[in-house]
């Protein structure tokens, strides 16, 4: 091959690979484009835009608002419960991953 | 600058801005289809659950996980509860986070309800085992609730809430808000697009792991059937309708296999409830 020709090729497939990362960060972008819309959606139409001058930032107005809706719903007690005896029991559950493969082939799940 | 110089370095800012709009994005070529609208999703959804690391997600998640096991109670079989975290087991294989300890057990209530807390907690009740036929409807419910951890929706929930900020360090100081806010949307049940999409990836789970993927239909179909059982009230409640649910994946049926596992002798063996 030409040196001409191998410098023609390289030009090529140095395009290539940056028009292809661009297409790439297109679609990160809009998907972090879309995530900022949204969040900034959400914010705006619960009119949470008080700033901190203003004597209430946005989180403290959000927090606020689920313990008053708490309150309201009256489960503020029974929310409050916990069983964490019963939680760590599970952590504490005696399944190895030897268990699991014998189990999926037992059942010829996929391995 | 030159025009053109300009306008090849904001084209991928306007491309973003553009396709963040789409609803779909699949090309065809070479006789294939590609969803692009998955790297947009994907990227999306990792901004939105930025800020949470797993070890703050499962604290959260063992806050209200501990909240349900005292409302109702963990169901006392320790052969039953072994089962339904194989089952459970069996399907994480195949599931996309490998950052989370999974737990499965049943509450001992016979409402027809089924839970996930963030870090992996899954919660079944013993009135859903009851209503499932085989291994394979009760595997679904479990896949259907190993997504909504899987895929982040009560941290995406969080933040979407404004109850997360850029570091989370609060989250530190004020566990208390953010497991009370997951308790209480266990309850209310995710926004409707994340039961679908909770449905959409569920059944490829089911798929994936060796399960009959009908499964999952027949389980919607079982609960949708018993629904003057004042038992299956709080599952209607929390859900999008059963034909909404259905017909969604209905048009999954081609990307499905038509076989898999069902097990409803290894099922009813071990779930004498």
């Amino acid at each position: 091959m030409s040196l001409q020709v191998y410098n023609e090729a390289m030009r090529i497939r140095r395009r290539f690979l940056a028009s292809a990362l661009a297409v790439l960060a297109a679609l990160v972008g809009a998907g972090w484009a879309r995530a900022s819309w949204s969040d900034f959606w959400s914010r705006w139409s619960q009119g949470l835009g008080a700033d901190e001058e203003s004597g209430g930032s946005r989180r403290s107005q959000a927090v606020a608002a689920v313990r008053g809706a708490w309150d309201k719903e009256g489960a503020a007690a029974d929310s409050s419960r916990r069983n964490y005896s019963a939680i760590d029991k599970l952590d504490r559950l005696d399944i190895s991953d030897e268990d699991v493969a014998s189990f999926v082939r037992e059942g010829r799940l996929a391995p | 600058m030159r025009l053109d110089r300009i306008l090849r370095l904001a084209a991928p800012a306007l491309a973003a801005a553009f396709l963040s709009s789409c609803e779909s994005l699949q090309i065809s070529g070479g006789g294939r289809t590609y969803d692009l609208g998955k790297v947009v999703s994907a990227a999306q959804r990792v901004k939105e659950a930025l800020v949470i690391s797993p070890e703050t997600e499962r604290r959260i998640g063992r806050e209200a996980a501990a909240n349900l096991a005292a409302k109702h109670g963990i169901f006392d079989d320790p052969g039953a509860t072994r089962y339904v975290n194989l089952v459970g087991l069996a399907l994480v294989r195949k599931a996309r986070r490998k950052d989370v300890s999974w737990r499965f057990a049943v509450l001992n209530t016979l409402d027809v309800n089924a839970y996930a807390s963030p870090g992996g907690f899954i919660f079944v009740t013993k009135g859903l085992v009851k209503m499932c036929e085989d291994e394979s409807e009760l595997a679904a419910v479990l896949a259907h609730e190993i997504q909504h951890v899987d895929r982040k929706h009560a941290l995406t929930a969080l933040r979407r809430n404004n109850l997360i900020e850029a570091g989370s360090e609060w989250l530190k100081k004020d566990l208390d808000i953010a497991s009370r806010f997951i308790i209480g949307q266990m309850e209310r049940g995710f926004d409707k697009g994340d039961e679908l999409e909770a449905d959409r990836h569920g059944i490829l789970l089911l798929a994936k792991a060796g399960y009959d993927p009908t499964g999952l239909p027949r389980a919607l179909e079982a609960q949708h059937n018993n629904l003057g059982d004042p038992h299956s009230a709080p599952f209607t409640a929390r859900h999008p309708s059963f034909e909404e649910r259905m017909r969604a994946l209905s048009k999954l049926k081609a990307d499905l296999p038509e076989t898999g596992a069902v097990l409803k002798k290894r099922f009813l063996d071990h779930t004498a409830i």
